[in-house]
């Protein structure tokens, strides 16, 4: 079953192509990351599927309704967490999740939205009170107390500190549990990586990969070999084909050797040889696939360029 | 093929009743929280009176009246625009728009509400008059005093709600607003009569709001015994012409970009 229908979907600003023939489906249960640079379009895909703007081509079809202003039936389906929207600062964050529950016919308990978002202890302050990554909290909150079966996060962990991100994380997972359909944009690739079942890449208003995080990393024919240097190596002890390949940005004192590449064996027989020749052991030594940060930079980095596509497009026509 | 995800059904969503009763509360709750609004609506009508009295041992019905519009319309006006515009620009709407909400409950909601506070305001101001100055106040007085600040919030919310689609950030709208509001009041007598004005501005006055919302809160304090003093039809007017125009040009997104 279909969740999120998108076919051949575009949207013009002007004479700026923010979106261009963008063909994807979302099934219900899954969790599905939309990943790009800024201006790729993401933003633009969001507002349009959760009814904020009208394309210009192709349709959209969300639970069903292609609507732009559907009704509050179709309304009460779908939970939002958005980056451009704010709360009344005067109420306390229980108020707040209070208020939005009248709203739906089966709301989750405001107790059990403050555990899951991890605000019982701000129950009572006013949300002009919360720090940023409380509030974005806060946001989450409110994106699920009418337990939607389709959850737009955008952003949904910016400005959380890592502890907080891994708690929002526990949360998506918790309500993906329980059969919640999630559409997520994040800059963050471990995010993507922690939580989707899969990626579309958004890139020039194009889609330009749509995958499994695994598949996307693994699609691509470069080899990751990281290995840090360990005291008394240099970077200019190393072979030259591999010296520039080392990051002395990661460690101030040895640097990181972080290479790409077609040629594993030759790689690996080069270090090899470099560390008996100096009676080093290879510990920490790492062989693998790229991560989802790798692949998506190689992925963005290999599109032709495209300078109209380097402006943030405004996200109202 | 089906492309509706199949569901247990929703159940019934909540009745427009409920959903706007909350609606009511809600804004009301913020209101009384907002000190702007009961500096504006309640403390400045009190001081000028405290300012009267401390003057003149007997004051005008004028006077009182002009302290009583004054309240109210700051409260429907200035606090009920300023608000809508900084909720606007912060994408507290944009947030109500994406729930089930009912456009018009939360539009009704939001006006209710300044209309219910910009009469406590105008009941406190006409009890601390009557208190001061020993006036009695008669049942049709009251009731027509009801009817003209109902009347009236409800012209200047409206106005305040239209004119928000003119204000393009937060920092523009406390100018915009005043310029809007001050001079029409000021010149409409709230705080004492404006002689000398050229028959133009006159003429002028009497098309604006602010002149027929002093002349019925006046005309209702005269009132005696138990009969009812209704607003004249320039009032009725505003508040019909202004409502339909705050319908049309009402706005639920962000104006600067974020």
């Amino acid at each position: 079953m279909r969740a999120i229908t998108v076919e051949h979907l575009s949207k013009r600003y002007g004479e700026q192509d923010a979106l261009r023939d963008v063909s994807f489906e979302v099934l219900a249960g899954q969790v599905v990351a939309l990943l790009g640079p800024n201006g790729a379009g993401k933003t633009t895909t969001m507002e349009i599927l959760e009814g904020y703007q009208q394309p210009s081509g192709g349709t959209a079809r969300v639970l069903g309704s292609a609507r732009r202003h559907a009704g509050r039936a179709w309304r009460a389906r779908i939970g939002l967490v958005l980056q451009s929207t704010s709360l009344d600062a005067q109420l306390t964050v229980r108020e707040a999740l209070a208020v939005y529950a009248g709203l739906f016919s089966r709301p989750r308990q405001v107790g059990e939205v403050l555990d899951l978002t991890g605000l019982t202890g701000e129950a009572g302050t006013r949300t002009g009170q919360l720090s940023g990554g409380q509030r974005r909290r806060l946001d989450v909150g409110l994106g699920i107390i009418g337990r939607p079966e389709l959850l737009f996060l955008d952003e949904p962990t910016t400005g959380l500190d890592p502890a907080a991100r891994r708690q929002a994380w526990t949360t998506v997972e918790r309500l993906t549990a329980d059969g919640t359909t999630v559409l997520l944009t994040t800059h963050y690739l471990e995010e993507a990586q922690q939580l989707a079942d899969r990626v579309l890449v958004l890139a020039n208003g194009r889609l330009v990969a749509d995958a499994g995080p695994d598949e996307l990393r693994t699609r691509g024919t470069l080899t990751r070999i990281r290995y840090p240097l360990p005291p008394g190596a240099a970077a200019a002890d190393l072979p030259a084909e591999l010296a520039a390949d080392v990051d002395a940005d990661v460690d101030a004192d040895h640097g990181e050797l972080l290479l790409h590449t077609t040629e594993v064996t030759a790689a690996l027989r080069s270090l090899v040889g470099w560390a008996e020749r100096h009676r080093i052991e290879l510990d920490g030594l790492e062989v693998g696939p790229p991560s989802l940060e790798d692949a998506y930079l190689a992925l963005i980095n290999q599109l032709p360029g495209d300078p109209a596509a380097e402006q943030e497009v405004p996200s109202h026509a | 093929m089906p492309e509706l995800v199949a569901s247990a059904g929703p159940a019934r969503l909540p009745g427009s009743g409920p959903v706007l009763a909350g609606q009511v509360r809600y804004q009301l709750l913020l209101t009384m929280r907002n000190p702007r609004a009961l500096v504006a609506g309640v403390a400045l009508p009190l001081l000028l009176l405290v300012l009267a009295s401390s003057q003149h041992t007997h004051l005008a019905v004028s006077a009182l009246a002009g302290r009583v519009v004054l309240g109210v319309t700051l409260t429907a006006y200035l606090t009920h625009a300023s608000g809508l515009v900084a909720a606007r620009e912060a994408g507290v709407l944009k947030r109500w728009r994406a729930t089930p909400l009912p456009r018009w409950c939360y539009f009704a909601g939001r006006t209710c509400a300044t209309v219910l506070m910009a009469l406590a305001s105008g009941a406190v101001t006409v009890a601390a008059g009557a208190l001061a100055y020993h006036a009695r106040l008669s049942a049709g007085a009251a009731l027509s005093l009801l009817v003209a600040l109902t009347l009236g919030a409800l012209a200047w919310a409206s106005a305040g709600t239209a004119i928000t689609a003119v204000i393009p950030t937060t920092d523009a709208a406390q100018p915009v607003l005043s310029l809007s509001y001050f001079p029409v009041m000021l010149l409409s007598g709230v705080l004492g009569a404006f002689s000398g004005a050229p028959s133009w501005l006159s003429t002028l006055l009497g098309y604006l709001p602010g002149q027929p919302t002093l002349d019925a809160v006046t005309r209702a304090l005269h009132t005696t015994g138990t009969s009812l003093s209704l607003p004249g039809h320039d009032l009725a007017g505003w508040a019909i012409g202004a409502l339909l125009a705050s319908l049309r040009l009402f706005q639920w997104e962000p104006r600067a970009p974020r």
